[in-house]
Formats: structure tokens, sequence, C-alpha cells
């Protein structure tokens, strides 16, 4: 902290200087001038000011200033700087909006421009302003202590948090592309495709983590004496976090609960959305709630799978229907009943059973089978619907 | 940006402390030792003194490469963004005032004050036409540096390190020219390779003929000292100093800015000592004349510290302290005794220091490190050729001779 006010002293003391003053005067004036004349009514001489991007009348501005000064005789170079700045935000708002938003799905919008391009964008502009305030090799030599046998420099510090944040941040993007790729080439199914993303991602996280420990020069075996150490602490304090993780690792492997799946869940069928570090994300269709299950959940736990082997559902519909009706009727009206939904699949064929005898009716299971194990709900309600409608053409007595 | 208009509020309300910019620009070939040109150790006794003089001020020091200072500062400069004041080599101070990129000493009373501390020869060394490009601070020099494990004393002459190399014991030379400069005294070259590095013209006496044979006959002993198993030919001063750090070498030319770091991986096993002299006379160490230079983007007031900064560190006291702490900086002010009986190294760099101006009396005429620069590579080839056998010793002779300035 004292090291950066002193270099901030440093920087502060530029501006006694009459050139660099003058510059970023003449800048900053411009910069508050448009920003006050977009806020007020457009005016019809100036709409381009309110039609063109604000970064567009700043950057002619900056020109404009630069040229003054150089005819003038004066130093220009730190609004040209700025200028450069200036263009490549135009530019990479212009690659947002012409390039990105055509060719990148939506929902990777959010992600590739704003946690990763734009914070790389001001990163950058964060290291020439450094670079030409002071000396940023030096100023990365700054020495911040001795951590696990390595000598920790700022620079170091600094390069090994930004590659970290964009294999965090931007590995979804290359890992899903990839995946996309080998599932193209390998015939996989969107489960194993969706596995085997994930599986890229910690894949590739992991070996930057440990780029990062090597970059830093950490002792290996410093710090496995400290994991080692670690461990007994953790085992009593935080180890649901780790049972979580290794939870979720070992069914991402074994591909028992992978995105895509269909699972039961609380007496409810949810889709597995995605398999996180510490927990799972299911859809549940009834509400379109998430739920985020803890991973070991599914570890510990049996757990109702539609999805094992493959996505076909038994579905069962108990139904009441009035003892004057003869059971042999009934037990071949269902299945015709049923076979006439298009959900319903004709193999295993769809076939009822009598299994309970009431004082005033009779309650029958017609059972049947679906490709789709998250529409069972929707199927059995238009099927509901189809048998009493079929019992009043046939004058029998509605369904209980 | 939006921040751009507070900043002149921020200017307003950062009080009355200033800092002064101080750019440090490591001699070419160098720059591998940038944390020990950054140790801030070495400032302490002049930055205590001046904080006592001017305690509203901070020093804020960096460290640029000399291959592309020039172009650095334009850049810096065209921004207003320049530094108050250099430490650079005397030579590149000339060719940085030349190119406009720093200002010449002012005529002032207290700056002539100064001046006249230092050495007539050094301050010769730095005023050209446009006036005095800098103000002498301390000097480097190449010494011989050695593993006393190995050799319980440093070879004083060239046939005694040649003996130690056939010994067995493996000494080290550098291809470079400037590492490779003390040879030239030491085998009577001196006079005619001058000229050919520095376009100075040719001493008084010579003629192309002796100039010839004393090329010639250095080339010859290079040429033969190259095929020698135990000679190992190093690329420049960094391969030298980890050859020796590392046991791979047991002697080695070096600079007495490398000490630091040789007793640091040393300690007590390093030994110091001048070059050895050989048949044409006394080696020729390579000295550099560490100069302060005016930045021109200063503030009349950040102009008025600069001068401080750079005429206190003239101050015996200071000169002395810096001399006794960093045991590799030979001081400029000529009031100024150096401790030898107290340090071998002192008394090493010192003698060295001796033989310079003994031996280099072309070098102490002002030159431009420009013309060095360009010269360089090409000396350089010529001497990496004939020590590999590509080029005799007489086809390397005519190719220095091309280089040289017509008489």
């Amino acid at each position: 902290m004292p090291l950066f006010l002193s270099e901030l002293q440093g920087w502060l003391a530029f501006l006694q200087r009459s050139p660099v003053l003058l510059q970023l005067l003449l800048v900053g004036g411009l910069l508050l001038a448009l920003l006050r004349l977009r806020h007020g009514r457009p005016r019809p001489r100036w709409r381009l000011l309110w039609t063109l991007p604000l970064v567009v009348p700043l950057l002619v501005g900056e020109a404009l200033i630069g040229l003054g000064l150089v005819g003038l005789g004066q130093r220009a170079g730190l609004v040209l700087l700025l200028g450069e700045l200036s263009l490549a935000w135009w530019l990479l708002r212009l690659v947002e909006n012409q390039v990105l938003a055509r060719w990148l799905p939506r929902q990777w919008h959010e992600l590739g421009i704003n946690r990763l391009l734009r914070p790389l964008y001001w990163i950058a502009v964060l290291t020439i302003l450094l670079d030409a305030l002071g000396s940023l090799q030096d100023l990365a030599a700054v020495p911040l202590g001795v951590w696990f046998g390595g000598a920790i420099s700022l620079g170091n510090l600094a390069s090994v948090l930004v590659v970290l944040y964009v294999l965090l941040v931007g590995l979804p993007l290359p890992a899903a592309g990839l995946s996309l790729l080998v599932q193209r080439s390998l015939d996989l199914s969107e489960g194993s495709r969706r596995a085997l993303e994930q599986i890229l991602r910690y894949l590739i996280f992991t070996l930057g983590v440990i780029w990062a420990m090597a970059r830093l020069g950490f002792n290996q075996t410093g710090v496995l004496a400290i994991a080692g150490g670690l461990s007994v602490g953790l085992g009593f304090g935080i180890k649901e976090v780790f049972s979580n993780i290794i939870s979720g690792l070992w069914l991402l492997i074994e591909g028992s609960v992978r995105p895509g799946e269909v699972l039961m869940h609380q007496g409810e069928v949810c889709e597995v959305r995605r398999l996180g570090p510490r927990a799972t994300t299911l859809w549940r269709g009834s509400d379109n709630a998430e739920l985020m299950v803890p991973n070991q959940t599914f570890f510990v736990t049996a757990t109702t799978t539609y999805t094992g082997t493959d996505r076909m559902r038994r579905c069962s519909l108990p139904i009441g229907v009035v003892r004057s009706q003869s059971p042999e009727t009934i037990l071949a009206l269902l299945p015709t009943i049923a076979a006439t939904h298009p959900a319903v699949v004709a193999v295993p064929a769809p076939m009822a059973r009598l299994v309970e005898f009431g004082n005033e009716r009779y309650v029958y299971n017609l059972e049947f089978s679906i490709n789709d194990p998250l529409t069972a709900e929707g199927v059995m309600a238009e099927l509901r619907l189809a048998i009493c409608q079929r019992f009043q053409q046939l004058g029998i007595d509605p369904p209980s | 940006m939006a921040l751009l208009a507070l900043v002149p509020l921020l200017a307003s309300c950062q009080g009355p402390r200033q800092s002064l910019h101080v750019l440090v620009v490591p001699t070419h070939r160098m720059e591998w030792l940038r944390d020990d040109y950054h140790d801030q150790r070495d400032w302490v006794p002049l930055r205590r003194e001046f904080q006592r003089i001017h305690p509203e001020v901070d020093l804020n020091i960096t460290v640029a490469p000399e291959d592309n200072i020039k172009e650095s500062l334009r850049l810096a400069q065209s921004r207003g963004l320049g530094p108050d004041l250099l430490l650079v080599r005397g030579s590149v101070a000339m060719a940085l005032l030349d190119a406009a990129l720093v200002e010449a000493l002012p005529d002032e009373p207290e700056v002539r004050r100064s001046l006249a501390l230092v050495e007539p020869n050094d301050l010769k060394r730095v005023t050209g036409p446009r006036g005095v490009a800098g103000l002498p601070m301390f000097s480097e020099i190449t010494l011989a540096c050695f593993d006393r494990r190995r050799l319980p004393k440093a070879p004083t002459n060239l046939a005694e390190l040649l003996a130690v190399a056939a010994a067995g014991q493996p000494i080290g030379l550098a291809v470079e020219p400037s590492g490779l400069w003390w040879t030239a005294g030491a085998l009577g070259a001196q006079g005619a390779l001058t000229p050919i590095l520095t376009g100075t013209p040719h001493a008084v006496g010579s003629s192309a003929t002796s100039d010839r044979s004393a090329l010639q006959a250095w080339l010859v002993w290079l040429r033969q000292t190259s095929l020698q198993s135990r000679v190992d030919l190093a690329s420049g001063p960094q391969d030298l100093t980890e050859g020796l750090e590392s046991g791979r070498l047991a002697w080695i030319p070096c600079y007495s800015l490398t000490l630091r770091r040789l007793e640091r991986t040393m300690g007590r096993h390093l030994g110091v000592a001048p070059l050895p002299s050989g048949p044409g006379g006394l080696p020729t160490p390579f000295s550099a004349l560490r100069v302060w230079s005016l930045g021109v983007d200063s503030s009349p007031r950040q102009r008025q510290l600069a001068l401080s900064l750079a005429e206190l560190s003239l101050n015996p006291l200071v000169q002395r302290q810096l001399t006794l702490g960093t045991k590799m900086m030979l001081p400029a002010n000529r009031f100024v005794p150096i401790p030898v009986a107290s340090s071998g190294k002192l008394a090493a760099i010192e003698q060295a220091q001796r033989q310079f101006t003994q031996t280099s009396g072309l070098l102490v005429s002002p030159y431009s490190a420009d013309r060095v620069q360009q010269v360089l590579p090409s000396l350089e080839a010529v001497i990496s050729q004939v020590l590999v056998g590509v080029m005799t010793p007489q086809q390397g002779t005519e190719a220095l001779l091309r280089l040289s300035p017509q008489r």
C-alpha cells in the first residue's frame, strides 16, 4: 500500500507540468461537454451527436485537439494515447454489435462480452496507462513476499490472476465448441456431450491452477505438506463442500447424473440442467423451478432415473369404473384409447389391469409407455380427458 | 475517462508533497542486473541526505534499458511524461543531448561549483559543442573476478592466465568487444582499436602499418587462445558471471557492477583483482562514467529539485558512503579518496581505474554512444569469426581496418 501511494504521488507530480495538464484538461473538457450535450434535449443542427455512439464525436474531437496542439508546437502524445484507447473501445463495440451479436448464440453474449471482452479491454487500458506513467516492468517486479517457497512479485501475481480469470470465465465457450465437435465426429448423445464439456472445463482449469502454482514458483513439497495439514481441518470444517466436489466429479465420470438426464427428485420428474462443482441444477417442469441439489445427495441416496439406458418412461394411470360395467369391456377399451394418443408408443403396447375391487367401483390401471419422460404428466392429463369423452360416447358412467 | 475532468482537482489536492522522477539506465548488456540497479539500498545515503534537505519530495526511481532509450524517451516526451533526471553512461548522455532528448547542464554558479569537483578528464568525456551532457556521479570498470577455491591468487599477466588454463582451470573470455577491450591494451592494439570503436581521430604518431601489425598481433593471440580447451568463449557478461557462480569457470573478466551479485552468490570465495597485463603493456579496462542528465519535460520546480539531487550526489560524504556501501562505485568527486585500505575489492577497482586513466587516453575524449552502437555489431562479428576460424587473423585485420575512420 505505501508503495502504491508513493507511485500515485509520483503520477500526480506529472500534473505540475503544463503540457500534461493542458492535454488532460482539453480531453476532459471535451468529454464533459459531450456528456452534457447528450443529456440535454436533442437539437436538429447537432442530431449526429445523438445518433452516433458517444465515442465517435469523442474521437473526432481528440483528433482535432491533437492536430491543434501539434500545430501550436505543443505536446500531443497524451491526447493521441487517449484517442487510441477511444478508438480501441469503438472497435470493441463494433465487434460486439456487428460480429458477436450475430454469430454468437444469445446465451453466450453475457459471458463473451460482459465477462470476458470488456474486462480484458479494461485490463489492457490499465496496463497501457501504467506503462505510460512509469515503468510497468518495475511495477511488475515489486516483491509481495515469499509464499510456499516462491518469491511472489506483483507482475507474477497479476498475470496468474488474469489467466485464471480468463480460464474460469472464458472456458465454457471453447469447451462447448470442442465437445460439440467430438459429439459430431463420434456420434455421442447430448448427455455425453455435456458431460464431456464439464470434464474439459475441470481438466483445463485444473491444468491452469497447476501452471499458476508453477509460475508463482510454489514449492510443491511445501504445498503438499500444508495441504496435508489442512486436510485434517477441512475434514471437520468444510467437509461437505469437498464431499460435494468429489461427488460431482464421480457422477460426471460415472455418467449416472449428467446434464440432460431426467430423474425423479422428491416425487417430481426433473431434468438435470447443470452439474456444478458443488451442486446439481435440476429443472422442474411443473412450476418451471430450478432446484440446486447438493451433489452428494445423488451419491448417497437411491435415485430413480428415466434416462439410464433409454429415455422411455412407463406410466401408470389409475381409473375407477362403476361395477355395472363388464371388466372385459373396460380392459379391452382402455388400451385402445391410449393407443390413439400420438405420444404413446406402440411397443411395448399399452395395457390395462384390474387392480382393486371396491364397493361401488372397480379400479383399473392403464399402463403405457412414452419416449419423453418429462411429458408424462401432460400425456396422462390428455388421456384422462380422452377416456372421459370415450366413456361418454359409449354411455358409461364417468370414471373416478 | 470521465475521471479525466477530476484530474486537475486531484492535482490541487495532493498537498505540498512532490515527486522527482529519476530514470536509471543500465549499461548495455547489463540489463539482467536490473534488480541490482533498482536496489533501494544503493540509494539510501543519497535519498536520506536529499530528504533531509527536501523532506516534501519523494524520489520515484524507475529502470529502463539502454538499447531503446531514445525511442522510449521520445515517446514519453511526446506526452510530456519524460523523467526529470536520468542516470546514464556518459557516451549515452552525449548521444541523448545530440538528439535533444536531454538538456545540457545550465551555466549556473552551483552547477559550475559541482563541475569543479569532477576530474577534468571525466568532464571532457561528457562535454560537447552543445554543452555538458551530464554531471558525473561515479564510474564502473572492468576487473578480473576469480574463484578463490580454485585459484589462490589472480594471474597478473597473460602468460600466467594461459598457464592457469593449461593447468586445467577453465577461464572465460567474452566475444563482445567491450568485454575483450582489456586485452587490446595488454597486446598493444588499443591505439588502433579506439578510433574504430569511437570514431575519434587516430593518435599522433600512429601509422597505418603500425595499426595493422598491432591489430593482427591481437587477433592472432585471440585465435590461439580460443584454441585452448580450457578457454570458454562466452556471449557476454551474464554468461561469464553465471559460469563463475556455478563453478564452470575459475576466472573471468567482470564489471564492477556484477560484484554485488557475485558477492551474494559466492561470498568469501569471490576474488577480485585488476586485469592481467601483457607484452604490449598494461591492460585497458573499460570504464563507464555514469552521469546525471536533465530531462526536458520538468517544470521549473522539478528542474530545480533535479539539479539539487545531482549536485548532492557529489557531496563528499554521500560519495564516500555510496562507495563504501556498494563497493562497486568509484566516486566521481576527485577530492574523495577511495578507502582502499579497508577493502581489497575497492583497492582492485581503484587500481583498474588508474590503469584506465594511464592507458585509455583516446577513450577519455568525448564520443557518442551512437557511433559505438553502430560499429559494435560489425566489430563483434569480425572478432567472432576470427575466434571460430571462419576468418584468419589477417583477414580479420583487414576487416577491422575497413571500419576505421579515414586518417
